[in-house]
């Protein structure tokens, strides 16, 4: 892990660097091969370092301090402004009243007028040097918020809106100093929070592929990240504070654990096991920290299911397909963008059924494309193929379908676990190669 | 003197999971059972039809308090027994032997998330993982979800399946003949019969937002029932806030059976008694109260905190 004071400053990326016409990023990851292949952009290298730099920034400092004295820049204030006028839009925008159904519709309403507006919304935060970024910042910013075909948010959502903030930072509408990543996370992140936290309650958004009670939040990663970086040096403070409620709203990490606190009936053991283990046998602030750095790389930035649906391209860098992973020179102009393709498929199928699983081989462009009258043929149709743990079984005579005749032979192919899992195999992917 | 497998039902009541070895045995004569089952098993009514579980044992334990204890009442589960909760393993386990203690007094039929590849997202091979520190029972079970039938009926009449309908069967008859020992397809007649989801709004076939199976709309049940002679589909795979949701002329029926569904939906359960005329009476029950749940197990952390 790269030195914690020594992180170097997030490039700056000058729009007339990018290659022009400028390409929308789009969803680019469709297999366990294109992670890894992410994994050593330059795109995935800069968030690696934004999400240090605001982790270093934040350590000692509780939430809401001086913010009386410590004014931040217009560029936090206005984003905060524009986060507080989609928050209204939930008081414009009532749930419907669907009986005996879980996520409401009522959701998809708010994501049309975001989606009508999110051009407007992006030009009016933006001086004017900027105006022609709004269809890179675009793509990130509504992703932001959940799906609004599934009714559903999870990390992956919270992905995006940390890579809208780390694309403003390269462009310099927000600056690399310490003080201002620090109000991104104190300032901008916890009002973005908040306004998910509403969305959440108002529609009852569902957990996007949660691994249940052993996942660490149906929802979130970042405040427990960004929350335990506050408190790590604390000279008292224990992880085990937060199983003693009610917990002062002074740091993220809090905050999302007193979330849980109000949403949940039932003990913390169960419905939240994985921060009752952090927190009973954790001894320092320290170690969750580091600890969450690695788990948010393998569960959150190494989980195809999740990033899948992030877009890439454009501020971040996809350099996969121009084959110049190798180049160094930051501004290369050739190396930044794939293949051009501006459409973005539309976000809306028909009327559906909430409250649910979805399948994880479904990509976003399955889900999206596919018009109801293409039957068939839509999706991928490989399926991985049992293992044998238990010994071959005998057919019985007497069996019934003759049809499943074939399947019990021991010599049925034998394959590999798919690499989807949340079981914690091998070391995690470091980030911080920054040399 | 109580067999060793009662030993293991009485055990497995009170939460306390099974070896390894007990579970790699129970798991082999289970499938020694179920090999032997339909596609779409017979089943006679009386018998109480429930809903998806998904590791929520104690609130299982409430569910039978209500409808009574097997082999005292017959049992029809249409899947989802593992997955989010804290219990998969206890509660697959406990149905399983019940399965083979008394395999003509409860039917289990798969579910979508009786597969290796939605176990591994939502939970299932996690609890493995962290109870038992191998992922060899998951492995058992995952053996054991292949040979789940993928459907029952009851007298001929009610046709209950985990998900819906799918576009490529037509007649009861097409299920009979899916070749079922397997993963569950990505696309196909047997994943849509897993993951499949009716839509009052629609007419005919429509894609499903979950990436797998298809919604069907009143047209297609009612054509479905009337061509196979059957009065009802039972079927789970979504939360209903009241426990059950009734659907289509009540030609569709959708049952749930895990009340405040992943601790915080605040939803009731059901479950569907059928009794010897199949009148159906729904009986509606709550989650169970936090005090009769076990103490917490010192794990240790994952080992990223390490």
């Amino acid at each position: 892990m790269a030195g914690e004071r020594s992180l170097p400053p997030l490039p700056h990326i000058l729009l007339s660097s990018l290659p022009h016409p400028l390409v929308p990023p789009r969803p680019q990851i469709k297999s366990e091969d294109d992670v890894h292949a992410w994994h050593r952009t330059r795109g995935y290298h800069n968030y690696g370092l934004f999400l240090r730099r605001l982790n270093e920034s934040v350590v000692g400092h509780d939430l809401g301090e001086d913010s009386e004295s410590e004014g931040h820049s217009e560029a936090v204030d206005r984003t905060i402004t524009m986060l507080a006028l989609l928050e209204s839009w939930v008081d414009d925008i009532p749930p419907r009243p669907t009986p005996q159904r879980f996520g409401n519709l009522a959701f998809r309403d708010w994501g049309k007028r975001l989606e009508e507006q999110a051009e407007t919304i992006l030009q009016n935060l933006l001086p004017p040097d900027l105006q022609d970024t709004v269809p890179l910042l675009t793509p990130y910013f509504l992703t932001s918020f959940g799906s609004f075909t599934r009714i559903d948010y999870g990390s992956g959502h919270e992905l995006s809106f940390a890579l809208f903030m780390m694309c403003l930072t390269l462009l310099r509408f927000f600056q690399p100093t310490p003080r201002e990543e620090r109000h991104l996370v104190l300032r901008v992140f916890e009002r973005y929070l908040r306004v998910i936290f509403k969305l959440q309650d108002v529609y009852k958004l569902e957990p996007a592929g949660s691994h249940g009670v052993w996942g660490l939040d149906d929802f979130h990663f970042l405040p427990y990240l960004w929350g335990s970086a506050q408190v790590r040096d604390h000279p008292t403070l224990q992880p085990s504070s937060v199983l003693r409620p009610p917990l002062p709203p002074t740091n993220l990490y809090n905050i999302a654990i007193s979330r849980i606190f109000t949403t949940k009936y039932g003990p913390f053991h169960e419905h939240s096991s994985q921060l009752h283990s952090i927190a009973s046998s954790v001894p320092h602030w320290r170690k969750v920290n580091q600890g969450m750095i690695k788990m948010y790389e393998a569960e959150v930035l190494a989980k195809r299911v999740v990033v899948q649906h992030v877009p890439m391209g454009g501020l971040l860098e996809w350099d996969v397909e121009a084959g110049s992973v190798t180049a160094t020179a930051r501004e290369n102009e050739n190396g930044a963008v794939g293949v051009a393709r501006t459409s973005r498929p539309n976000a809306h199928t028909g009327s559906a059924p909430l409250g649910s699983t979805q399948a994880p081989w479904a990509t976003s462009s399955t889900l999206h494309t596919a018009a109801p009258g293409l039957l068939g043929g839509l999706r991928h149709t490989s399926s991985p193929a049992p293992l044998n743990a238990l010994p071959p079984l005998r057919m019985s005579h007497r069996a019934g379908n003759r049809a499943n005749a074939g399947i019990v032979q021991p010599g049925f192919p034998n394959s590999t676990i798919p690499n989807a899992s949340g079981a914690k195999m091998g070391p995690p992917p470091d980030l911080s190669h920054s040399k | 003197m109580p067999s060793d497998l009662d030993k293991q039902i009485e055990q497995l009541k009170r939460c306390e999971p099974l070896s390894e070895g007990q579970v790699k045995e129970l798991c082999l004569k289970a499938r020694e059972i179920l090999i032997e089952e339909g596609n779409v098993q017979y089943v006679d009514a009386p018998v109480t039809i429930c809903g998806d579980i998904h590791g929520q044992f104690f609130d299982l334990l409430e569910l039978f308090k209500m409808g009574g204890f097997c082999p005292d009442t017959n049992y029809l589960f249409m899947g989802d027994f593992v997955d989010r909760g804290f219990y998969s393993v206890e509660t697959f386990l406990l149905l399983l032997a019940f399965k083979v203690r008394y395999p003509d007094r409860i039917t289990l039929i798969r579910g979508n998330h009786e597969s290796r590849q939605i176990t591994q997202v939502y939970g299932f091979f996690d609890e493995c993982q962290r109870k038992y520190g191998t992922p060899n029972v998951w492995r058992y079970c995952c053996e054991v979800f292949d040979y789940l039938a993928l459907a029952a009926i009851v007298d001929g009449r009610v046709l209950c399946v985990h998900g819906g309908l799918s576009p490529n069967i037509t007649s009861i008859d097409q299920i009979r003949v899916i070749d079922r020992k397997q993963e569950v397809p990505h696309d196909g007649p047997m994943c849509d019969l897993l993951w499949s989801d009716p839509d009052g709004d629609l007419i005919g076939w429509g894609l499903s937002p979950r990436g797998a199976g298809f919604l069907f709309g009143a047209d297609i049940v009612k054509m479905f029932t009337h061509s196979n002679d059957i009065d009802l589909i039972a079927r789970a795979h979504q939360l209903a806030m009241e426990g059950y949701k009734l659907m289509f002329d009540r030609k569709l029926v959708t049952v749930w059976s895990a009340p405040n569904y992943c601790y915080r939906c605040g939803n009731v359960a059901s479950i569907l008694e059928l009794n010897d005329e199949l009148q159906q009476e729904y009986k509606v029950f709550q989650h169970a109260p936090t005090d009769t749940r076990s103490i917490p197990v010192k794990r240790p952390a994952p080992e990223y905190f390490l």
